[in-house]
């Protein structure tokens, strides 16, 4: 049946002559009849040996170049048969598509020794990319306008919740375009990738300036879009395009609109805690430039309204309102920490968002906001002081307040004295409080709290030798006392003050004590500091007993009525040596203050005269068996008073930073031998900033007072550079 | 360890010296990969320390074995001349060794587990469960007690419904391991236990050898050595079973005039014959003008040859003129179409057959040009290979057939490798064949190969003898280079030329006459 023959190897040149015509001609025909779908009449053998011998008759390229033609031709038959630019055109379009590819791999399978040597060897493409080519120029060019545009068509149809689009159509349509190449790349990446993201910006510039209007109503329709957005591209594109569509659409819709959102929207939604939306917009703001933005904008709405706590001086005391505001911040802080976990947002990001909004607030009143928080502490401390269990979360959010302040140092020197208060008075638990300092230190390093540890240590040291001295020397009181190291407690000494005289039991016990300490320590030297400790005295008044507790000057100067009848204020002054604004004060205590009236004065006035007189107030009344005496001001000058301790306490304040700021300079120059005022600046800075803020002039003061004391020079050459100087 | 004759002393010459076409050649004989020669050397070894890291990659591949945990593996990895080769046999993972196969048998694997066409014409029926679709021919090839049945009780049936108390696992095993599929490795107690019960039954000793031996080791690695070498022998004897069958499709054939097809009534009683065709292959009978030879063969096998594959995988006639019957199969009642060979001589269509069926190399010097142009029509690579290895290889070869022959055939076969052996032949008696006018027309026909050619474009055949020139007379090209400087300049007058420049002078004399730079 097989007419053709197969030379044999001897004659590969010879073998009966055939004409490339006769070769063409049954190839031709195969061709007529594949695309008649009369496949199955065409012997493959006969087809194959045809190409074969063509092949080796080195007729190659004029069969290549037949082959062309005629496969050009096929498909510009079929090109008629594609209608006008309705939406049969993709089924028409689609049928060509798959008839054409079944064709082309039937002829590439008989042409397969053609691509195996012609091809390969002239690098030509093999017939079957050849017919896409054609395919390609002949089919899909002509018809790019209407098949665009027909697709965009039906996606922007589907983008708006059309019900009737034929994915898997749409998903064919690209298939092919993904199969056919252009230039280096495919046609769909080459042609239809750029078309389709243009027509998506222009949907979604409209989407956005259509709906722009309501933030809220804004961002739920976005979200909604997008969703549509990515459900519909994983329909018909690949994951890369789809990726690129929905990145080109958020751009659009997110970026390009966000000042909108976030500056009119964002307050909004912020303050009245709208859950469900806030967490749409966390979703929506996720890639990295939007969300900065995001927390940007959220910061800034925090401030706001941290800015709107006021303080409430309709209370009488400072503690009351440092209480109240400080209490404020940190619920507001906490309330913006529930926000945020409550829609799953609790990133260290958010965190950091958080205390640095906090931070930048606390910080616009520095030094008022560290004071308040450590009054804060200071009547939490008190008011638990008999409470053996803290509040674990309480400290957690004090102390995560407290690293968010900027001048610790003014926190420091209010704290300290607080925690002396409480600690010589014993008015804290000694366990709560060593928790705060604890944690204080994990936060801020030994260095910080190296002097607030100290007072303990004295604290806990004095109990040790109560009760070593009652052992050996025995008392007549119970008798307690706390030595304490000068550099660690916020005292002034008093040094140069003549010392009081006491009664003679007292007297008796202070040397006692101080023997004993001597005895122990040997090289030491006590001070006493009776203006900070107090006494009690059991005294029976006319109607009743009271047990009253009082500061020992006070207590020294009634003990003298245990001996006397009326005493005058100048003889009481000599009989005790207590200094004379001290004396003056303790008067005023217990014969003039209203609840603590043990002694009558005569005249009875607000003033102190050397010659008024004194006597015991035997009517004095209590409504408990314990009093307490609280030193008063005398009024005078309370106001006064306050204001310069405030003062004082600034100066001082100041007078440590600079003191600081000197030491940080000279350390770092010793290290850096020589460096510009900028980079000291900074160094000095960072050194400094978890103490305090280092401002401008405080270090250019510093610098001179340094070239002054010569610790430094500025460079002969170069005046911005400075010098160690050895 | 025994030395298994000549073959393997030949392999062991070719591991040293680094050709893989040889290695490749003798491997396709049966030779035991995993020998030892009188030194005491393996193949493997030879090749990894003579850093022929081809030849080490194939032997790996074909089933060498390197167990680093054992002495001769050690060695070789110790021996090995490069980075590369060691990382080679360093990555080579001995419990997936079973892998490792010869191309035959991986076709046969292919056929039960990844079939290009449905060729199938038996299905296994079990109640509730998969069927199991498998190759008449195959199974009487490689079992008696099938080639039986085929004959016998199972001549015209194509669905065989099985008997409860056999368990599907059995026959999903024994198809495995007679279509090569390696299936040691995952033979666990119940299926060993099966397939035990079935191997006597079928007289499949050497699986049944091979789990006698397993059950006494427990070492793995030791388990894993005798899987592979197990495996080994399995394709060995498939090897001699497909040999043997081959043999009876030759002994089957029938001679007819040209105007027979596959409806004559000699065909049809070809078609029923103990080979159990589903295709016939016709090749003209050169002594006999208008007749021709017919083969009762497989489409399963010839697939193996890329011409083959698209040819009954496409929907054009040959392909078309089989139809499925119900049950999947091929329905043995039409007539199967009769194809042709690409050549004109039996012997050679015998050769192609048995490398087809078994990988036969062994092809003879006197068929081998014809089965190289055969193979190149058939898209079957490895052949022609093994065919221009067989040109190379043989003494006798240029007694019968000239050179120039070999070179145009490698031309028309895109064969490199045999345009360089054509040009070493030639350089190495270059005064013979410089005055041959046939090599004139040679240099004439390699100047037109390169279309367009410009002045400045060399003639390939010309550098590669230039080449073969250099090699012959044992000539350093940078040494070469550095003389030809000093020695010109400071004597001029020495006439005496070396044997290499003798050669050249000639054939620049040559191509000056024919008037071609090159």
């Amino acid at each position: 049946m097989f007419k053709i023959k197969i030379r044999a190897p001897e004659g590969l040149g010879s073998g009966q002559p055939q004409t490339f015509e006769s070769s063409w001609g049954i190839l031709d025909h195969a061709i007529d009849a594949i695309y008649d779908n009369q496949v199955n009449t065409l012997s493959f053998e006969l087809l194959y040996h045809t190409v074969y011998s063509m092949v080796l008759r080195k007729q190659g390229n004029e069969l290549y170049s037949n082959l062309r033609k005629a496969v050009e031709e096929k498909l510009f038959k079929a090109r008629g048969a594609i209608a006008g630019p309705d939406p049969e055109l993709l089924c028409d379009f689609l049928r060509v598509w798959e008839k054409q590819c079944d064709c082309l791999r039937l002829v590439s399978d008989f042409t397969m020794y053609l691509d195996r040597v012609y091809c390969k060897e002239n690098r030509v493409p093999y017939v079957y990319d050849l017919g896409l080519e054609l395919f390609r120029d002949t089919i899909m060019f002509p018809l790019k306008r209407e098949i665009h545009d027909l697709l965009i068509q039906q996606i922007n149809e589907a983008r708006l919740g059309g019900p009737h689009i034929d994915f898997e159509q749409l998903k064919k349509v690209v298939d092919v375009m993904e199969t056919l190449r252009d230039v280096d790349d495919t046609y769909f990446v080459h042609e239809f990738e750029p078309f389709l993201i243009r027509e998506t910006e222009c949907f979604y510039r409209n989407f956005a300036r259509n709906n722009i209007g309501n933030a809220v109503l804004y961002i739920q329709k976005i979200k909604t879009q997008l969703d549509i957005e990515s459900g519909l591209d994983c329909q018909f594109l690949n994951k890369d395009t789809s990726a690129k569509i929905l990145k080109v659409a958020e751009e659009i819709v997110i970026a390009e609109n966000t000042s909108f959102v976030l500056s009119d929207g964002l307050p909004q939604i912020l303050t009245e805690r709208d859950y469900s939306t806030l967490k749409l917009l966390f979703q929506l703001y996720h890639n990295p430039k939007d969300k900065s933005g995001l927390l940007k904008h959220m910061s800034q709405c925090m401030i706001k309204e941290a800015m709107l706590i006021e303080e409430d001086n309709t209370l009488k005391k400072k503690g009351q309102v440092a209480v109240k505001w400080t209490t404020e911040v940190m619920q507001l802080k906490e309330s913006f920490e529930k926000v945020f976990a409550t829609i799953g947002e609790d990133s260290a990001n958010i965190y950091n968002t958080i205390n640095e909004s906090f931070s930048t607030f606390l910080n616009q009143n520095g030094k008022k906001t560290a004071e308040y928080l450590a009054i804060y502490i200071d009547s939490f401390l008190r008011s638990s002081a008999t409470t053996d269990n803290i509040d674990q979360k309480w400290l957690e959010n004090t102390v995560s307040m407290f690293k968010l302040l900027r001048e610790k140092d003014v926190f420091e020197k209010v704290y300290k004295q607080q925690l002396s208060k409480r600690l010589l008075q014993q008015r804290s638990c000694l366990k709560t409080e060593k928790l705060v300092i604890t944690k204080m230190k994990e936060e801020m390093g030994i260095a910080f709290t190296s002097k607030l540890e100290g007072m303990f240590k004295d604290i806990i040291v004095s109990q040790g030798y109560k009760a070593k001295f009652e052992q050996s020397y025995g008392s007549p009181f119970d008798f307690e006392v706390n030595v304490l190291t000068p550099p660690c407690w916020p005292f002034q000494l008093t040094a140069l003050e003549p010392e009081a005289e006491l009664p003679p039991t007292l007297e008796r016990l202070k040397l006692d004590f101080e023997n004993f300490y001597i005895k122990n320590h040997s090289g030491r030297s006590l001070r006493w500091a009776y203006h900070l400790g107090s006494m009690e005295i059991g005294f029976h008044f006319s109607k009743s007993y009271h047990e009253i507790t009082m500061p020992v000057y006070a207590a020294l100067i009634f003990a003298l009525f245990e001996n006397q009848e009326e005493l005058t204020a100048e003889e009481i002054g000599d009989l005790t040596k207590i200094p004379d604004h001290e004396l003056l004060r303790h008067l005023l205590t217990i014969s003039v203050a209203p609840k603590t009236r043990l002694l009558k004065k005569q005249p009875f006035n607000k003033t102190v005269l050397p010659t008024d007189r004194f006597q015991v107030n035997h009517a004095f009344q209590a409504p408990t068996v314990k009093v307490k005496v609280l030193a008063v001001l005398p009024k005078s000058d309370a106001n006064v008073h306050h204001n310069t301790r405030i003062d004082e306490s600034m100066q001082d304040l100041l007078k440590e930073r600079k003191g600081c700021i000197d030491a940080a300079i000279v350390r770092a120059l010793k290290s850096l031998k020589a460096a510009s005022s900028q980079s000291l600046y900074e160094c000095v800075e960072s050194d400094l900033s978890n103490r305090f803020t280092v401002t401008a002039t405080l270090f250019d003061e510093s610098i001179e007072r340094l070239i002054e004391r010569e610790y430094i020079q500025r460079d002969p050459d170069d005046p911005s550079l400075c010098r160690y100087l050895p | 360890m025994r030395i298994d004759g000549d073959n393997f002393k030949e392999l062991c010459y070719w591991c040293r010296i680094g050709s893989v076409e040889n290695v490749d050649r003798l491997v396709s004989t049966g030779v035991n990969l995993n020998l030892n020669d009188e030194f005491d050397n393996s193949p493997l070894f030879l090749a990894s320390l003579c850093g022929n890291e081809e030849v080490v990659k194939l032997l790996l591949k074909r089933g060498a074995v390197c167990d680093r945990d054992r002495f001769e593996g050690a060695r070789c990895i110790y021996g090995a001349l490069t980075d590369s080769i060691r990382n080679i046999l360093l990555a080579f993972d001995i419990s997936k060794a079973v892998d490792s196969k010869q191309p035959f048998a991986a076709h046969l694997s292919s056929l039960l587990t990844d079939p290009s066409i449905r060729s199938h014409d038996i299905v296994f029926q079990f109640p509730g469960l998969k069927n199991i679709k498998l190759h008449k021919f195959l199974l009487a090839a490689r079992s008696s007690y099938f080639e039986e049945k085929f004959q016998g009780p199972w001549m015209d049936k194509h669905l065989i419904k099985m008997p409860d108390w056999v368990p599907q696992k059995s026959l999903e095993i024994i198809s495995r391991f007679m279509y090569l599929v390696p299936i040691l490795h995952e033979l666990g107690p119940t299926e060993t236990g099966i397939a035990k019960k079935f191997c006597k039954k079928l007289e499949l000793l050497d699986l049944l050898e091979h789990i006698d031996k397993a059950r006494h080791i427990a070492d793995p690695s030791e388990k894993s050595k005798l899987a592979t070498e197990s495996q080994f022998r399995f394709s060995e004897r498939a090897r001699h079973q497909m040999r043997a069958f081959v043999g009876k499709i030759i002994k089957q054939k029938i001679c007819l005039p040209v105007e027979q097809t596959g409806s004559s009534e000699r065909i049809k009683m070809l078609k029923s014959s103990v080979c159990i065709p589903d295709v016939f292959v016709a090749v003209c009978e050169k002594n006999r003008p208008g007749y021709r030879w017919f083969y009762p063969c497989h489409r399963s096998i010839l697939v193996r040859s890329e011409y083959f594959k698209i040819m009954f995988s496409s929907n054009f006639k040959e392909a078309s003129s089989y139809s499925q019957t119900p049950e999947g199969t091929v329905d043995r009642s039409k007539n199967f179409p009769v194809i042709s060979f690409p050549c004109s001589d039996s012997a050679v269509a015998e050769l192609i057959l048995a490398y087809l069926y078994y990988d036969n190399t062994d092809i003879s010097w006197e068929f081998a040009l014809d089965v190289l142009v055969a193979a190149d029509a058939l898209f079957t690579d490895r052949l022609k290979t093994m065919a221009a290895v067989a040109i190379m290889q043989s003494t006798e070869f240029l007694n019968h057939h000239s050179i120039f022959e070999v070179l145009y055939v490698a031309w028309d076969t895109r064969m490199e490798r045999l345009e360089h052996y054509a040009a070493e032949v030639i350089a190495n008696d270059f005064k013979f064949y410089c005055h041959d006018p046939r090599f004139e027309e040679a240099v004439i026909k390699s100047s037109r190969r390169i279309q367009n050619r410009q002045e400045a474009d060399t003639i390939e055949l010309v550098d590669d003898i230039r080449y073969q020139l250099l090699k012959k007379h044992n000539v350093d090209t940078e040494e070469f280079e550095e003389i030809s400087w000093d020695e010109v300049i400071t004597e001029p007058s020495k006439t005496v030329l070396s044997p290499y420049n003798k050669d050249i002078e000639m054939l620049e004399a040559l191509l000056n006459r024919m008037g071609l730079i090159a």
